[in-house]
């Protein structure tokens, strides 16, 4: 799965290839204001949400997940990744997630009981996805399908997917620290 | 503990709360099965020792440390039952009564304990469960007759 996530990914690298340029290029846009405008971007879609404009909220999302794919970009095309940067971004996504899903349980979409226990996931999955190379992606995008299927089928989806990942990169951890510990004492 | 006090202790706690269907699962599961977790380093095992038997070797993975209940929790308010938290929780405090190197909190944490009571030999305490747990166990499932 995280292969093929990271082909799509690739994929869409190539699309935003030409924008991402425009906007460092042509408007002198760095990762970070790219970060900062996909979070206020995504604070709109959480407005639109609680107006019950949900069409046009997943819209505007869309934008939002466009400029979050293009701070990346910016930044590997440029070499301007930087730690503070990755945080910031990673702040600002996990922030967005959690209100949307919030959102979505105040309007009585979803259980707000369900939407808590989905951001406590994804916020579990994303304390070990650094070290252990492990996300399996599956967020804030799982609400399109979400429209169609029902959103409380994607948050559901959304929990038990984190939860696995936390798993998975908790073994993942212990696994390699075990086979470092087993090279010393042979 | 060994699998015989993991599943004494499980079926004691069963018993008490009355639990069928389900919940029976979901407490065997969390009381007993998490053990096969160790399972997942056997290749790094037989990569070392071959099928040399050793009694040291750290085959216990995050999944039945304390860490565990990070994930445990959030299931159980899910499926909206108590049981995973309450078995898992028995598990991690007999194997706690176990004498080798523990990790609470890893990856948070390298954090090492070898757990409680460690000067007691271990066959007596396997014993003490054993004997006190069966004895519930009969009491228990006599009642229920």
């Amino acid at each position: 799965m995280y292969k093929y996530n990271f082909a799509i990914a690739r994929k869409v690298d190539r699309l935003l290839l030409p924008i991402a340029k425009f906007f460092h290029k042509g408007l002198g846009l760095t990762p970070n204001n790219l970060s900062v405008i996909s979070f206020l971007v995504g604070l709109a879609a959480v407005i639109l949400v609680l107006f019950q404009k949900v069409e046009i909220a997943l819209v505007i999302l869309l934008i939002s997940l466009i400029f979050d794919g293009l701070d990346g970009i910016v930044a590997r095309l440029y070499n301007l990744g930087t730690d503070k940067g990755e945080k910031l971004e990673l702040i600002f996504d996990r922030t967005s997630e959690g209100i949307i899903f919030l959102a979505l349980a105040v309007r009585g979409y979803v259980d707000l009981r369900l939407a808590i226990l989905a951001i406590i996931a994804i916020l579990l999955m994303t304390t070990l996805r650094r070290r252990a190379k492990f996300d399996p992606g599956f967020k804030r995008s799982i609400l399109f399908p979400g429209y169609f299927v029902g959103f409380s089928l994607a948050l559901k989806v959304i929990f038990w997917v984190n939860l696995l990942g936390f798993i998975i990169n908790m073994l993942i951890l212990d696994y390699s620290r075990q086979r470092k510990l087993d090279s010393k004492t042979l | 503990m060994t699998f015989l006090s993991h599943a004494l202790v499980t079926t004691a706690g069963i018993q008490l709360l009355g639990l069928h269907g389900s919940d029976l699962v979901l407490a065997y599961s969390f009381g007993v099965l998490i053990d096969f977790d160790h399972i997942i380093k056997a290749p790094l095992y037989f990569k070392k020792y071959k099928f040399k038997t050793t009694k040291h070797y750290n085959w216990r993975t995050p999944l039945q440390e304390p860490v565990s209940l990070l994930w445990v929790l959030p299931l159980s308010s899910f499926i909206n039952t108590y049981v995973p938290v309450i078995f898992i929780f028995g598990h991690i405090v007999l194997d706690y009564f176990v004498d080798y190197p523990k990790h609470p909190f890893y990856p948070y944490s390298n954090f090492e304990t070898r757990g409680f009571l460690t000067k007691i030999p271990q066959l007596y305490k396997e014993l003490v469960v054993i004997v006190v747990f069966s004895c519930i166990n009969i009491i228990l499932l006599s009642r229920g007759k």
